[in-house]
């Protein structure tokens, strides 16, 4: 398989005709080249910020496929570093989180300070200067609301300009309740589906239409209320929905009146602390801005997507391993000044719904799995493209947010697809031939 | 709080014939009975450690990652949703097998049963790669007049990365 570069990219992605090759989802040398393009350049997210609340706390998440250490060292600031220790690559730390001011390597025993320093390295003099042989630290960290990301990119523009609009949604989402922010309940849980990252990325960016098909047992069972997704025309009783995206970037989320995962059997105060949070933006403010509590479902560019719903809050990254293989990172995520009682029932929801066991996320491992395994053969990876065109025919005005919802403050601009077209798919896409065709 | 371990035969045999019982509703897919088997006020927990240094996994509050953390009303729905024929994971249904053994069985102050076991589940679907559980249960056991019921279930599962698309077997 030749190398993916910009000639050959007009064969691979047509988004004027919302057409899409089937190889990009199983081809080893594009993969790697997402490796090098998409992974190598963009901001990544490593992990919630109320991970590593003290110096000295550490766990290790993915950055792609490499293994790093996310720290806060003993002069609070925090860090991510390569897990490899650069006398001899061993991996340095092989558990998933704890408390560290140092990590020792036991092959030949060097030690490093919380800053990634060279501590000592047995052997050495201590005239050397081991000030070369520091870990390996990312190009550039930073948080937003509350979120920890990363570039290996030192030419990457800062976080907040490689968000966007996205960073003011991703603030207001962390301070919605006080000023305590974020925090995870329980360890992440992680597990592998046989699919390539850019599926549930691109699912999670806007797929509203594998919603009845997909989840209509979840529905059936009575967890959430149906879509009226009878027609694809604008119903003017359905339940006021919009989808966020901004210029320049390809990142989105879409949330309305009735909140993802809304309606249904066994809501608890979860869901009645988000009606509160509701209640309380429609009583301080002469706008829809009570709209945009929870966000909705998202993805953040490229991998980081999430579910900010009525029942729970899950963010979760598509590591990749393969391009036919992930590594799920799912977090539940709840706010640090909401009550005991609230945060257990939004962890047990999130459960319910979502991550390995979830009602929701079962289903959709078993449609990408399945995709993954009809696009792998020789002649179903040369078939004839696959169809991304829903709505294109649609004249798909999108208005400023600060119009739709009436703050002048709103970046953004909102589709009036109504979450029934492929427009976010067709984003998601724009931006990967971007960074790819570079 | 715990007394001396119990011994009486007949006893070890009731909780055995508790357990041969529900391996085979699980293992026939026959939820809606197995839920029959389980207390109104039921907890249920399945989870399993995260890895940290040894120091930090003798410690108490070593962080837990969850899988399910239910009551009875959230296993019903549950297993109302595998009942649906737009259960995409149900079909093609799972083989599972169900292999235990008791280590310990104790009375409880409150008249339980506290009952640990080593479990071992296999998991096989279609022409997936399959799953293999294993882990620690630790259950209460309640004498009801419907004969023992579960009480609280509280299983840590060894493995700290599910593979193979998704965690639909209950313990």
């Amino acid at each position: 398989m030749e190398r993916f570069n910009m000639s050959n990219s007009a064969a691979l992605v047509d988004l004027e005709a919302g057409l899409m090759s089937r190889e990009i989802y199983v081809d080893q040398a594009i993969y790697e080249e997402e490796l090098e393009k998409i992974f190598g350049k963009c901001w990544l997210f490593l992990g919630l910020e109320s991970q590593v609340k003290g110096p000295t706390d550490f766990f290790l998440t993915f950055m792609g496929d490499d293994s790093v250490i996310v720290n806060r060292g003993a002069d609070g600031r925090i860090r991510a570093f390569l897990n490899s220790c650069r006398h001899r690559g061993m991996r340095l730390c092989r558990v998933e989180q704890g408390k560290s001011d140092n990590f020792q390597c036991p092959y030949h025993g060097w030690v490093y300070n919380s800053d990634g320093s060279v501590a000592s390295a047995p052997f050495y003099d201590t005239e050397d200067d081991m000030s070369d042989w520091g870990l390996t630290e990312v190009a550039q960290l930073d948080v937003c609301g509350g979120l920890i990301f990363a570039t290996w990119d030192p030419d990457a523009p800062p976080l907040r300009d490689y968000l966007g609009g996205m960073a003011y949604y991703l603030d207001f989402a962390e301070a919605r309740v006080g000023d305590g922010g974020l925090e995870v309940m329980g360890a992440p849980q992680r597990w592998t589906i046989d699919v390539n990252w850019k599926y549930p990325a691109e699912n999670f960016s806007g797929d509203g239409p594998h919603v009845p098909a997909t989840h209509a047992s979840a529905i059936e069972a009575g967890w959430r209320k149906p879509d009226s997704y009878k027609t694809k025309h604008r119903d003017a009783k359905r339940p006021r929905q919009h989808r966020i995206f901004f210029e320049g970037n390809a990142h989105t989320f879409g949330g309305g009146e009735d909140p993802a995962q809304s309606g249904g059997e066994l809501l608890g105060p979860y869901a009645h602390f988000i009606d509160d949070l509701r209640d309380g933006l429609k009583a301080d403010e002469e706008n829809d801005k009570w709209l945009l509590t929870p966000l909705g479902v998202g993805t953040v560019f490229p991998n980081l997507s999430f579910v900010d719903g009525a029942r729970f809050k899950t963010l979760r990254v598509w590591h990749p391993r393969g391009p036919n293989k992930i590594e799920v990172y799912s977090w539940c995520v709840v706010d640090h000044d909401a009550s005991d009682e609230v945060k257990e029932d939004g962890k047990r929801q999130c459960l319910m719904a979502f991550g390995a066991t979830g009602m929701f996320e079962i289903d959709d491992a078993e449609m990408w799995s399945e995709t993954s395994r009809g696009l792998s053969g020789f002649r179903s990876r040369r078939d004839r493209p696959l169809n991304y065109s829903l709505g294109l025919q649609e004249n798909l005005s999108p208005v400023s947010a600060a119009d739709y919802f009436g703050d002048e403050d709103l970046p953004g601009l909102v589709s009036s697809g109504g979450g029934i077209s492929d427009d976010a798919l067709h984003r998601f896409y724009s931006e990967w031939m971007k960074y790819m065709s570079i | 709080m715990k007394h001396a371990q119990c011994t009486t035969e007949e006893m070890v045999a009731k909780v055995d014939a508790f357990y041969r019982r529900e391996a085979q509703l699980l293992q026939s897919g026959d939820f809606k009975t197995w839920l029959t088997l389980l207390s109104e006020d039921v907890r249920y927990k399945i989870y399993h450690s995260v890895f940290v240094s040894r120091d930090d996994s003798d410690d108490q509050d070593s962080p837990r990652s969850y899988y399910y953390d239910e009551d009875i009303a959230s296993l019903r729905l549950r297993i109302k949703k595998f009942g649906s024929t737009m259960a995409w994971t149900e079909s093609p249904k799972s083989r599972r097998r169900y292999f235990w053994q008791t280590l310990a069985i104790d009375s409880l102050d409150d008249g339980a049963l506290c009952v640990q076991s080593n479990i071992l589940v296999f998991q096989t679907r279609g022409d997936q790669q399959g799953n293999r559980f294993v882990g620690e249960r630790k259950d209460h056991l309640l004498e009801t007049d419907e004969g023992l019921k579960l009480l609280q279930r509280d299983v840590d599962l060894d493995k700290t990365l599910v593979t193979d698309r998704f965690l639909n077997t209950l313990f």
